[in-house]
C-alpha cells in the first residue's frame, strides 16, 4: 500500500486518517503503520488515538491547534520512504479456547444449521491466523478478520443479557472475544480462561491493532488449570514474532 | 470524609476523563459538562483539575464529618446546607457535622459538587471517572464513604476570577462541523438535517443523547469507524444520536456531524422533552 491516507479535521481536537471504505488487510496494515508512526513522532501533542478498519482518529491535547497539527502531519507524510524506515513486526498470540459445555452455548445450533459436525466447526475456527483489526465495542474486545464463511452465522435475534468474560463468539462473518462480561448478541462457541483486559497493568488490553492471534482447542480440565494459573499470575500467553 | 446518606438518582465521580486509552477500546468518560467541571475547580482555586461529584434529576444527600469548602456548578438544584438554602457557583464554608441536601433540579440537567482539594477516590487508568464497564459499582450508594485531599483555602472571600457562565438551558444552538460521513447525504437531506428544530429525548443518558422531532431522513450503515464524544450519528431507521462522554470508541452508523466542545457542554444541559429547542449550526 504505497498510497497515503487522506488527512482531515474531526471536531475541535480530532484528526482523521482515511482510506477508501473497505475491509482489506493491506489497507489496514498501512493505516496501522501510519497511525503508529505519527503517534510516535508527535506523542507530545497527542492525547490518544483510535484505529478501525480503514480510518484512524488522533485526538490532540486541548491547547494544540488542529490546523498546525495537520500541517505537521502532512509535512511528516511527505518525507520519503516513510514506511521503509518504520517497519513494525507483529506478534502472533495463541489463545486457548474450550469449545465444550458449559461454555459452547450456541455451537450445536450452528452445527445443525450448517449441517456440519461440532468437531468440524472447531477445526475450521482454529485453523486461520486472524489479524486483530482493532479494539472496540468493549475495552480489550478484538475485532478479528479472516474467519471462514463456512461457519458464519447471523447474530442472535435478541441479545443475551449477560455474556461471560472470555466468551468466543461468531456474528455474521466476524469472530471475537468478549473481554469483559457484557450484554451481547454474538453466538457463543467457546470460552477462553485468559484475562483480555486488566486495568492493573500499563497496557490493559492484551491485544492491539496489528497483532495476530490463533485459537487452540483445549479440554475442560486444561481450561480449569489455565484459569488457576491466570488467577495466581503464573500463566504467560504463548507468543512469537509474526511476519 | 463524607458519608453518602442518600445517593440521588444517578450520582458519579467525574473528571476530565481517560483520554489516552481509546485505542484499547476504553470510553473517554468524564463530566458531561466539562465547562461546569472546570469552573468548579477554578472557584476552589485548584491548581490542577480535581474530581467532582456529578448528579442529575435528584442529587445526593451528604454528611460532612469535618469542616471544608464546597462549590456547586452546572445545572441548578434546590440545595440546602443544614436546612439553609445555599448559593450556586460560589465557594461555601461547610462546618463539621453538616448535612448537604441536593434536591430536585430546576435548571439544566447535570450538576457538580466540587470540594476543596478534590475527591481522592480510586483512579483507574489515570482517571477517577466512574464507568460501568470499569467499575462494578459505578454510582454513589447509601453508606458510601468519600475521601478528599485535605488542603487549606487560600482566600475565604469569593474570588472574582470566574469564567462567565454562558447562556444555556433554554434555546440551545449547537455549533457543528460536518462529520466524516456528511457527504453521504444529498443536498436536500443536509438542508433538512440542519434546518430542523430538535428536542432532547428523555431516553438520553451519559452514553448518548437521542434527538427528538427528527426529519424524515436516514443514512446507510458504514464499516465500523472511529467515533468520539460529540459525534452525531444518523441511523438507517432515521434516528439521530449524539454520542456523549461514556460512548464507545468506534461505531457503525453514519457520522453526519461533529459537535464542538462548547456545543457538547450546552447540549448536556439542554432541557429535556418537547417544548425546548435544539438546533445545529454548521461552522
Amino acid at each position: 500500500m504505497k498510497k497515503k491516507p487522506t488527512i482531515s479535521q474531526f471536531g475541535d481536537h480530532g484528526i482523521l486518517l482515511r482510506y477508501p471504505e473497505k475491509i482489506d488487510h493491506k489497507i489496514h496494515k498501512a493505516l496501522t503503520q501510519y497511525t503508529h508512526f505519527l503517534s510516535n513522532s508527535f506523542s507530545e501533542i497527542i492525547d490518544g488515538f483510535t484505529i478501525a478498519y480503514h480510518e484512524s482518529a488522533f485526538y490532540l491535547k486541548p491547547d494544540v491547534s488542529v490546523d498546525i497539527a495537520i500541517e505537521l502531519f502532512v509535512r511528516k507524510f511527505n518525507e520519503a520512504n516513510l514506511l521503509e524506515e518504520f517497519k513494525e513486526s507483529s506478534t502472533l498470540y495463541t489463545v486457548p479456547v474450550c469449545y465444550e459445555a458449559p461454555f459452547a452455548l450456541d455451537i450445536d445450533e450452528i452445527a445443525q444449521s450448517k449441517n456440519i459436525s461440532v468437531s468440524k466447526i472447531i477445526k475450521i475456527h482454529t485453523k486461520p491466523i486472524y489479524p486483530v483489526y482493532f479494539i472496540g465495542f468493549l475495552p480489550g474486545f478484538p475485532y478479528l478478520g479472516g474467519m471462514s464463511k463456512k461457519i458464519s452465522h447471523p447474530r442472535k435475534a435478541s441479545p443475551r443479557v449477560k455474556v461471560s468474560s472470555g466468551s468466543v463468539g461468531i456474528a455474521g462473518t466476524q469472530t471475537g472475544i468478549y473481554s469483559s462480561e457484557s450484554p451481547g448478541g454474538w453466538n457463543i462457541i467457546g470460552r477462553s480462561p485468559l484475562n483480555f483486559f486488566n486495568t492493573e497493568i500499563e497496557n490493559p488490553s492484551l491485544f492491539k491493532a496489528g497483532d495476530h492471534i490463533r485459537f487452540e482447542s483445549i479440554d475442560y480440565a486444561t481450561y480449569k488449570n489455565i484459569e488457576e494459573e491466570v488467577k495466581s499470575g503464573s500463566y504467560s500467553i504463548q507468543k512469537k514474532t509474526y511476519k | 470524609m463524607i458519608e453518602v446518606i442518600h445517593p440521588g438518582i444517578h450520582s458519579t465521580i467525574q473528571d476530565a476523563g481517560r483520554l489516552s486509552y481509546r485505542e484499547q477500546g476504553v470510553p473517554v468518560s468524564g463530566a458531561m459538562d466539562q465547562h461546569a467541571y472546570i469552573l468548579a475547580n477554578h472557584l476552589l482555586q485548584h491548581e490542577e483539575l480535581a474530581p467532582v461529584i456529578e448528579f442529575t434529576i435528584n442529587g445526593p444527600t451528604l454528611y460532612f464529618y469535618a469542616e471544608t469548602f464546597i462549590v456547586l456548578t452546572g445545572a441548578e438544584f434546590h440545595c440546602k446546607l443544614n436546612g439553609k438554602i445555599i448559593s450556586h457557583a460560589s465557594p461555601i464554608y461547610v462546618p463539621a457535622e453538616s448535612t448537604l441536601e441536593i434536591g430536585h433540579v430546576f435548571k439544566g440537567n447535570y450538576g457538580y459538587l466540587g470540594i476543596l482539594g478534590g475527591f481522592s477516590t480510586e483512579k483507574i487508568l489515570n482517571s477517577s471517572s466512574f464507568h460501568p464497564i470499569l467499575l462494578p459499582q459505578a454510582k454513589l450508594f447509601k453508606g458510601m464513604h468519600l475521601v478528599y485531599v485535605k488542603t487549606k483555602f487560600k482566600d475565604t472571600n469569593f474570588n472574582a476570577r470566574v469564567i462567565p457562565v454562558h447562556d444555556k438551558f433554554c434555546r440551545t444552538k449547537m455549533d457543528v462541523y460536518p462529520g466524516p460521513d456528511f457527504n453521504l447525504l444529498s443536498k436536500e437531506q443536509k438542508e433538512k438535517l440542519l434546518n430542523q428544530k430538535y428536542f432532547v429525548d428523555p431516553s438520553s443518558n451519559r452514553m448518548a443523547i437521542q434527538m427528538g422531532n427528527t426529519p424524515e431522513i436516514s443514512a446507510p450503515e458504514i464499516i465500523t469507524a472511529p467515533v468520539q464524544p460529540g459525534t452525531v450519528q444518523l441511523t438507517p431507521s432515521g434516528q439521530l444520536i449524539v454520542l456523549m462522554r461514556d460512548a464507545q470508541t468506534t461505531g457503525g452508523y453514519s457520522r453526519v456531524l461533529q459537535l464542538t466542545d462548547y456545543a457538547m457542554n450546552s447540549l448536556s444541559q439542554c432541557e429535556i422533552g418537547e417544548g425546548y429547542e435544539a438546533t445545529f449550526h454548521l461552522i
